[in-house]
């Protein structure tokens, strides 16, 4: 949220996602059950296939604004 | 439905078909239609006479027909209750003489305008108005409601409006019919708000059942309101029989075509309101009735006094139309009520054959109407000037003619009036005779100025000459002749309908005509303490005397009951319904009596004011410039300028005044409000627009604002 670089946002969201999927198995492991282990599996693929996604429209970003650097792309302003 | 009232009707919408077919066809009729509208208006007479000759044959003096019909129904209204309107036609003897009258002069006004108008633009367009005119009319004497007859009124005044300005391209036409509206709508106010006053007592608009309901004491109101509720109905007769201040309009109307004025402003519209007091004579307290006879009387001689003065043949009938609504006003509100109707009906046609003969002049001269530069048309238009004489020596009140008999009536009726009202009602009968001797006398300068000496018309001044030509296919400028026959002829019948024998075997009374006999003043049903319920006694008594002034014709009998209520009547309040009565066989008696001095004294006006007349204009203009300049321009400026400059000036002020504070209001508050609302949501906007960014950075920035703000929201309770 706070960085310039698009990509670098990019990999801030897998931080996130994986860190999640780190206390899911916590507390999975915590409560005994199932649960949290098959959600975290759930979690990796779909953060897998939005990454994918993410990663193609910032290579289509580039295309328009030249440019990955967030605080360029503000057309969308008033 | 009787047959009668089944006639009635078709009578009633005959004149409606005219208009519609003139209106929407005239173009491609032959001849623009006027054959199919007189024919039309023939019909309507025909059966409006075998009307009239049913009715009045029956010679039942309380002959009543009534037809109702629910026209919208309410239901039960909350907080009123039931809610109907119903309209009806009521078949009366005023009714019955009324229709002969209405559609007769309508009749021969018809043919005549096929003579007079010929030639002129929109030829078809105005016999579609004479046939709306005739049919709004015979809705008024038709109908047995107010409602109804307020319908009709205004439809009337739309179609005098019409006619009056029919020369459009005229600037003064259009003036004159914006004024005739207009004072219209003012006495209309006051029409209004009469009747609404009745219906709030009654709701009921129906005539017969607010007389009803007057007579049973259940008004709930005052006398003070009664009367003026009467004097608010006679303000709607104001208007339309332009008695004075609301008289200014007539005069003007004579921008519209001659016979225009012969059938609305001498015979007809005119007459309505005189037709409406007529209607709800029953009603009237004493001191609306005292009212209405001082507004007659003041109108009657102020016109005429004015009529001397002018120079146009129209003004001069105008004035004079003006002055016999007066006449006929004053006899309602003197009590002489059949004498009052009897003169409605002698004038409407003496009147309109005056209208038609000058009409007739006017074409014979090329549409020359200043009777200055008029003269010597006797020898050359003989049967106008015929029939204008007849119908001339009528209205100057000569035996021998209708007019004489009606007029002599109503000036008894003020005489009798005088004694019994007394102090300084003395006024009504002195301004009643004034006008005898004033009409005669200006009459009879109409009558040398137009047909007598030598022909004036080279002495008119070239730049002042009229640029009215109409096309007439023969220019015979200078040329006059007599008109054809088809205006001759209605000028004929008119005359002839102005003999006394049309309405009384007696040429010097009209006591033992049939119309007097047939037409009886109504009783009032006016109860002095209009709250109180009747007592029984005086339930009785007032029976009493109600059946014995029925009979008009036995005086000995009133002259002995007469001194009999004088005993049983000591403050008795519960007897004041047979008091209005027996003032009523007072005034009959007292008229009865004075008739004698009326008759000697109206004969001698009238040959005196003939006689001057004849010493003033005969020689061929003798004296042209007496000081009538004078007395015209103080007549004028009391006449026009007060109510017009006074009135309506200050009227219009009023209401600038209120426009202007409205414009300030309009301006500022109103304006304010919106321009406030636009600047409130232009600083909303600037507010909100900061929040688009369009950066990515931004929206997760808020987004994780929302969700923390979520949660706290929901785990801190």
């Amino acid at each position: 949220m706070t960085r310039k670089n698009a990509v670098v946002a990019l990999m801030g969201v897998e931080l996130i996602l994986n860190a999640a999927n780190l206390n899911l198995i916590a507390f999975s492991k915590y409560t005994g059950t199932m649960n949290g282990m098959m959600f975290s599996i759930f979690v990796i693929v779909l953060a897998a296939a939005e990454a994918s996604i993410a990663l193609a429209i910032v290579l289509n970003i580039y295309g328009t604004f030249r440019s990955v650097d967030l605080t360029e792309i503000d057309t969308m302003r008033e | 439905m009787d047959s009668l009232i089944q006639l009635s009707i078709y009578v009633l919408l005959l004149p409606l078909v005219s208009f519609a077919v003139q209106i929407f066809f005239s173009g491609k009729l032959p001849r623009q239609g006027d054959f199919i509208a007189a024919g039309f208006l023939g019909i309507a007479f025909a059966l409006s006479l075998y009307i009239a000759s049913s009715v009045v044959g029956a010679f039942n003096p309380d002959f009543k027909l009534q037809w109702q019909f629910t026209w919208v129904d309410f239901g039960n209204v909350k907080g009123i209750g039931e809610l109907k309107f119903k309209m009806g036609i009521l078949m009366d003897n005023l009714t019955a003489i009324m229709l002969v009258v209405v559609t007769g002069i309508s009749f021969l006004v018809h043919i005549f305008s096929m003579g007079y108008m010929e030639g002129e633009a929109r030829y078809g367009r105005y016999f579609g108005y004479l046939g709306i005119f005739t049919f709004s009319m015979l809705g008024i004497v038709l109908v047995d409601n107010f409602f109804a007859i307020y319908c009709f009124w205004e439809l009337v005044g739309l179609s005098s409006f019409l006619l009056i300005g029919f020369y459009f391209e005229k600037d003064s036409a259009t003036n004159a019919q914006n004024k005739a509206f207009m004072l219209n709508r003012v006495g209309d106010i006051g029409f209004w708000l009469g009747i609404l006053i009745l219906y709030s007592q009654f709701h009921t608009f129906n005539y017969q059942e607010i007389y009803a309901n007057v007579a049973a004491g259940k008004f709930g109101m005052s006398e003070g309101m009664l009367t003026l509720a009467g004097i608010l109905l006679f303000m709607g007769c104001m208007g339309k029989s332009a008695q004075f201040p609301l008289h200014t309009w007539l005069p003007d109307a004579m921008e519209g075509p001659t016979p225009v004025s012969a059938l609305i402003h001498a015979a007809t519209m005119v007459a309505a309101g005189v037709y409406l007091v007529a209607r709800v004579f029953v009603i009237l307290t004493v001191d609306a009735l005292q009212f209405i006879a001082v507004i007659g009387a003041v109108t009657a001689f102020f016109a005429a006094t004015l009529a001397i003065t002018k120079n146009d043949i129209k003004r001069v009938l105008a004035y004079s139309t003006l002055s016999q609504l007066g006449y006929m006003v004053m006899g309602m509100g003197v009590g002489s009520f059949a004498a009052a109707f009897f003169h409605l009906v002698t004038h409407a046609f003496f009147k309109a054959g005056l209208f038609l003969g000058s009409g007739s002049v006017i074409h014979a001269t090329h549409h020359e109407q200043d009777m200055r530069y008029m003269g010597g048309l006797m020898k050359k238009m003989p049967i106008t000037f015929a029939t204008f004489t007849i119908c001339l020596l009528a209205l100057s009140g000569l035996p021998l003619f209708t007019g004489f008999l009606s007029k002599d009536a109503i000036l008894a009726g003020a005489l009798g009036f005088a004694k019994v009202e007394g102090s300084w009602f003395a006024v009504v009968p002195i301004l009643g005779f004034g006008a005898a001797l004033l009409t005669p006398f200006y009459m009879g300068r109409q009558w040398f100025m137009v047909f007598f000496g030598e022909n004036r018309a080279d002495q008119k001044p070239a730049s002042a000459h009229d640029d009215h030509h109409h096309g007439h296919g023969d220019d015979h400028h200078g040329e006059i002749h007599e008109s054809s026959l088809v205006m001759t002829a209605p000028l004929v019948v008119l005359a002839l309908m102005s003999f006394w024998f049309v309405f009384s075997p007696n040429p010097l009374s009209g006591e033992n005509g049939w119309f007097m006999k047939l037409i009886k003043t109504p009783e009032t049903v006016v109860l002095a303490k209009a709250t109180e319920p009747k007592s029984l006694g005086a339930n009785e008594h007032s029976a009493s005397v109600v059946a014995v002034s029925d009979e008009k014709k036995d005086e000995e009998k009133k002259n002995e009951h007469g001194s009999e209520h004088k005993d049983g009547h000591a403050g008795a309040g519960e007897h004041h319904a047979a008091f209005k009565n027996e003032r009523q066989a007072k005034l009959e008696h007292e008229a009865h009596e004075a008739h004698g001095t009326a008759v000697m004294f109206s004969i001698s006006f009238a040959v005196l004011g003939l006689g001057l007349a004849a010493l003033v204009y005969g020689k061929g203009m003798g004296a042209l410039g007496l000081p009538f300049e004078g007395l015209s321009k103080m007549m004028n400026w009391f006449n026009d300028t007060i109510p017009e400059n006074g009135l309506v000036g200050g009227a219009a002020r009023v209401g600038k005044g209120f426009a202007s504070l409205n414009g300030a209001l309009d301006k500022n508050v109103v304006d304010g409000l919106v321009n406030l609302t636009g600047m409130l949501v232009q600083l909303f906007g600037i507010v909100f627009r900061k929040l688009q960014t369009g950066r990515v950075q931004t929206y997760i920035a808020f987004l994780l604002i929302a969700v923390i703000t979520y949660f706290a929201f929901n785990f801190l309770k």
